[in-house]
């Protein structure tokens, strides 16, 4: 989030040990007032800032250096330092992971808790960690705030005498990492208060998954926040998901779900925003008779049909106000296997007044569309991507900015997944025929560039193919019994072994990587494919002195032919791309074998889930985590990308909160209890018994570690989508030293002995 | 329960109870004030009940009552008239993602004790508004055996693409290695 730069002693020390940043452009970041941060942050990574080390004791005091640069809050991205010699990998002693204790026992390795919160007993989705501004006017300057989306239910609020509330927002400080302190729950539901589930069947169609939070600085300093924008200074808002889907035939159709804003400037006291109904600006605004009593909904989506989704998880880029939102909705005329979940993009630099743009999907998602064949063997007007009829919907992009100009889609979650990469400019303003077609109100980066002469007439809203392809760069086709749910890119990363060898001798090369990884949605792996994560080569780049677009010395190396050449930088740190995401090819999988652990049988589910988002420099290109569900939070060590060697796992204790997983694959069909207990030798004595009949299903208090992110300072949140709370971590061990490890310079070689192989 | 984990949690609700008492503001953690069990029960980390109505451990929900629920059979409104509102409840179900045949379901819970195994949850998953499971889970175990519906559908294994034609999923024994990792030729 936005926030006065300045220089903490440990930059200072950073900068004394690193002789390649620039005091001139660190003199500017300090004196820089709030605002312009993306002007500021290209300077310091254009010098080659590197971030310092993150902050490991919880007694000092955060980094409040640069994590404002990058997406979804800035435009940067990190640059990357090389820390492996050009064995990669093959330098190190291969990690032997210890095998996972049973189910009802914490399992840690080179990770470690330092502080937890049962969330009301709330069953949580994913957390979202915000830097609160220094001018925040409400005793909140400078902390760090945690926002928790819970899946739908209800649960007590001790803090309103015990009522029952559907689940919503969950908000906790966690400036103390070690004693995270519960704030408030902002509930969904009729009248955002307290009913009881059991007389009203909407309690099942609430919760809020999904959090995106900006802040009004920001907002107002690097867009103009809109007409009413200096208005926004000081604030912060809160865009949410309410409301999942209609699940059954007792869940009255017209059921209302949608996207919230919210002001959480006091994070303690939110309040709902009343959004004006506007029929232009926002054709989907709920109410069209009251201008001061929305309860905050901006985005209304009416649900005709049960058995499908409705909203998922949103995009929210702060230096804009463009938000890349998930919903749908049967009137829409989208076509989606399994939900309604496609894009709708807003502006919201001024969440007060919600300006919508388009709507957007994949090919053969269009309204339009007769989904005649698959586009792979039967391409034409009405063909689908991917391999079902029509594609799944999408489950959640991420911009990375207007720089980059790329957006990255998963769609399917876990199954007949397609992976999308698409323009930025154009997808955000495609239907505008020209750059003066565009309205000044939601005029912003790449709204000269993104306009597109050939826009059918209804672009905006029933998209024609044409439309929908415009702004695609590239699609891949998942093994069917893979989906989409995550696409994270780090981009930039420095290949080890290809720092002296490859290509134009003497030049280093580095890789631009996207983690994708495929949802495990049964417990107890009963029925599934094993679920993954994957690192897909999107671009490869070469590292040099760049002037004027080449790179001096090395002739014959093929320029930039687009995409990202807008990162091509200056002095050291310039790169010039040899290829695009005009490609995308898998070079590497994530996984977690089954066994030791014997997680088919440790309860709930097994397999990939989400990619963390979170991009905190320090461990940018170094470390990336997975949430593996009963596998708990598990991350490596991605500085080799091509040989990502695990490097760190925790998975919670169950305690009285944590909801019971049951499966009826336990044993499995042929299966014995003798085979059961061979299978998962960390279960406890008595653990395996028979079952006491043909019909029954074993039952387990089990975790189910659902999300894993990074705040600023470097902690780790883990949260449980089986009740139990959240957990704030460390690194330790080999996962810190991964971090900590020193730059390397190009060209060493294992044991300094290059070139001596015999 | 082990003798390390018993300290452990005991250590954890000391812990817990000496924090609450330093900040005098236990409603900052969203929570009850934690207690020791008593002698007779596990202690549990995080949280035991000391706040009865929002631990909802003072209610006990006795075989016979619970034998009431069929599964397969008893809705969701009669349950709630059997049992009352429920303490928490959770649903999992994510239309278009789950995998057909594979649906997550709408789960209830009510706390209660009883002298037999001390403090308990009553677990009852729903799907299409029908009781499709039910489970009396002692809190001190974390586990039971539940009562299920008898399955409505093939006990066939769930199919699995595999395409001869593609050679995908044939199993092909690997050579076998050798000391240092290399294969055996």
């Amino acid at each position: 989030m936005l926030r006065k730069l300045r220089v903490t002693p440990t930059l200072f020390l950073s900068l004394l040990l690193a002789p390649v940043f620039v005091w001139g452009s660190v003199a500017m970041a300090q004196e820089a007032p709030s605002g312009a941060v993306n002007a500021t942050c290209a300077n310091l990574v254009a010098t080659g800032y590197k971030a310092p080390n993150p902050q490991q004791v919880p007694s000092q005091a955060p980094n409040l250096i640069v994590d404002d640069c990058y997406p979804p809050y800035g435009n940067q991205i990190p640059n990357i330092n090389l820390t492996e010699d050009e064995a990669g990998s093959f330098s190190f002693v291969a990690p032997n992971p210890p095998p996972p204790r049973g189910w009802d026992q914490e399992s840690a390795w080179n990770m470690r808790a330092l502080g937890f919160n049962n969330n009301q007993g709330r069953v949580i989705y994913q957390p979202l960690v915000v830097h609160y501004t220094s001018d925040n006017p409400d005793g909140y300057a400078n902390h760090e705030i945690l926002f928790n989306g819970n899946i739908a239910g209800s649960a007590p609020n001790p803090q309103r005498g015990n009522e029952i509330e559907f689940n919503g927002t969950t908000i906790l400080d966690v400036t103390n990492p070690q004693n995270p302190a519960f704030l408030v729950h902002v509930p969904t539901g009729a009248g955002k208060g307290s009913l009881n589930p059991t007389n009203n069947p909407l309690a099942q169609n609430e919760g809020s998954q999904m959090v995106h939070v900006c802040s009004g600085d920001q907002l107002y300093t690097d867009t103009g926040g809109g007409a009413s924008g200096a208005a926004l200074k000081g604030h912060m808002y809160l865009l949410r998901a309410v409301g999942n889907s209609v699940t059954t035939a007792n869940a009255p159709m017209g059921t209302v779900v949608g996207h919230e804003l919210w002001d959480v400037t006091n994070p303690a006291a939110p309040t709902p925003l009343a959004v004006p109904y506007d029929l232009t600006a926002n054709p989907y605004n709920p109410d069209t008779t009251s201008a001061t009593d929305k309860n905050g909904v901006f985005l209304q989506l009416i649900a005709t049909s049960a058995g499908a989704s409705y909203t998922h998880k949103s995009w929210w880029e702060c230096d804009t106000g463009i938000a890349f939102i998930v919903a749908g909705q049967p009137s829409d005329g989208f076509h989606q296997s399994g939900s309604h979940q496609h894009l709708y993009i807003y502006d919201l630099k001024d969440p007060n007044h919600p300006i919508f743009i388009r709507q957007f999907g994949l090919v053969g998602q269009e309204p339009p569309s007769t989904d005649s064949g698959p586009c792979m063997n039967a391409p034409g007007p009405d063909c689908y991507e991917g391999t079902t009829n029509p594609p799944g919907g999408i489950h959640g992009p991420i911009s990375m900015g207007s720089l980059v100009n790329r957006v990255y889609s998963p769609f399917g979650i876990g199954s007949d997944g397609v992976i999308q990469i698409t323009a930025r400019d154009k997808l955000i303003y495609g239907c505008y025929t020209s750059a003066g077609a565009v309205p000044s109100n939601v005029a912003g980066p790449g709204a000269s560039t993104g306009p597109n002469p050939n826009a059918s007439t209804d672009c905006a809203t029933r998209p024609t193919q044409a439309d929908l392809l415009y702004p695609q760069v590239s699609v891949v086709t998942m093994q069917p019994t893979q989906g989409g749910h995550s696409s994270m890119p780090i981009l930039g990363v420095p290949i080890p072994e290809q720092q002296s060898s490859y290509l134009t001798a003497g030049y280093p090369i580095g890789w631009d990587l996207l983690f994708v990884s495929s949802e495990g949605t049964a417990n107890d792996c009963s029925g599934q494919d094993a679920h993954e994560a994957w690192i897909e080569n999107i671009g490869i780049f070469q590292e040099g002195n760049v002037s004027g677009g080449a790179i001096s010395g090395s002739a014959g190396f093929p320029g930039a032919p687009g995409g990202f050449a807008n990162l091509v930088g200056s002095g050291p740190f310039g790169k010039v791309y040899s290829a695009t995401d005009a490609q995308q090819w898998p070079s590497a999988s994530l996984s977690v074998p089954e066994q030791p652990g014997g997680f088919c049988a440790k309860g709930f589910r097994y397999g990939a889930h989400a990619v963390t988002e979170a991009i905190n420099p320090a461990y940018y290109g170094k470390i990336q985590c997975v949430s593996w569900f009963g596998a708990g939070a598990r991350c490596w060590d991605i500085r080799d990308p091509k040989n990502p060697r695990p490097i760190s796992y925790w998975t919670a204790a169950p305690t009285n909160f944590t909801v019971a997983s049951c499966g009826a694959y336990y044993p499995p069909p042929g299966g014995t209890t003798e085979s059961m207990a061979a299978r998962n030798p960390n279960a406890n004595a008595g653990e395996i018994q028979a079952p006491p009949s043909a019909t029954a299903t074993y039952c387990r208090n089990a975790t189910d570690q659902d999300y894993v992110e990074y705040d600023d300072r470097g902690y780790v949140y883990v949260v449980d989508r089986a009740g139990t709370g959240v957990a704030v971590l460390q690194f330790t061990g080999m996962a810190q030293q991964v971090i900590t490890a020193p730059t390397v310079p190009v060209g060493t070689c294992p044991d300094h002995n290059c070139g001596s192989a015999e | 329960m082990n003798d390390k984990r018993w300290l452990s949690a005991a250590a954890f609700a000391l812990c817990c109870l000496a924090t609450a008492i330093a900040t005098g503001n236990p409603a900052t953690t969203g929570d009850a004030t934690v207690a020791l069990a008593s002698a007779n029960q596990t202690p549990t980390p995080q949280v035991s009940g000391s706040a009865p109505d929002y631990s909802g451990y003072n209610h006990h929900y006795s075989d016979a009552t619970l034998a009431k629920v069929h599964a397969g059979k008893t809705t969701k409104a009669q349950v709630a008239k059997l049992l009352g509102a429920p303490w928490r409840t959770i649903n999992y179900a994510e239309p278009g993602e789950d995998m057909p045949g594979e649906e997550q379901p709408e789960i209830w819970e009510w706390r209660g004790r009883d002298s037999q195994v001390g403090p308990y949850r009553v677990h009852i998953e729903f799907k299409a508004d029908v009781t499709s499971l039910i489970a009396k889970i002692p809190e001190n175990s974390g586990k039971a055996w539940a009562r299920v519906a008898p399955p409505s559908h093939s006990s066939a294994p769930p199919s699995v693409i595999d395409n001869p034609s593609a050679g995908m999923f044939r199993y092909q024994a690997p050579p076998a290695p050798t000391a240092n990792g290399g294969d055996s030729r």
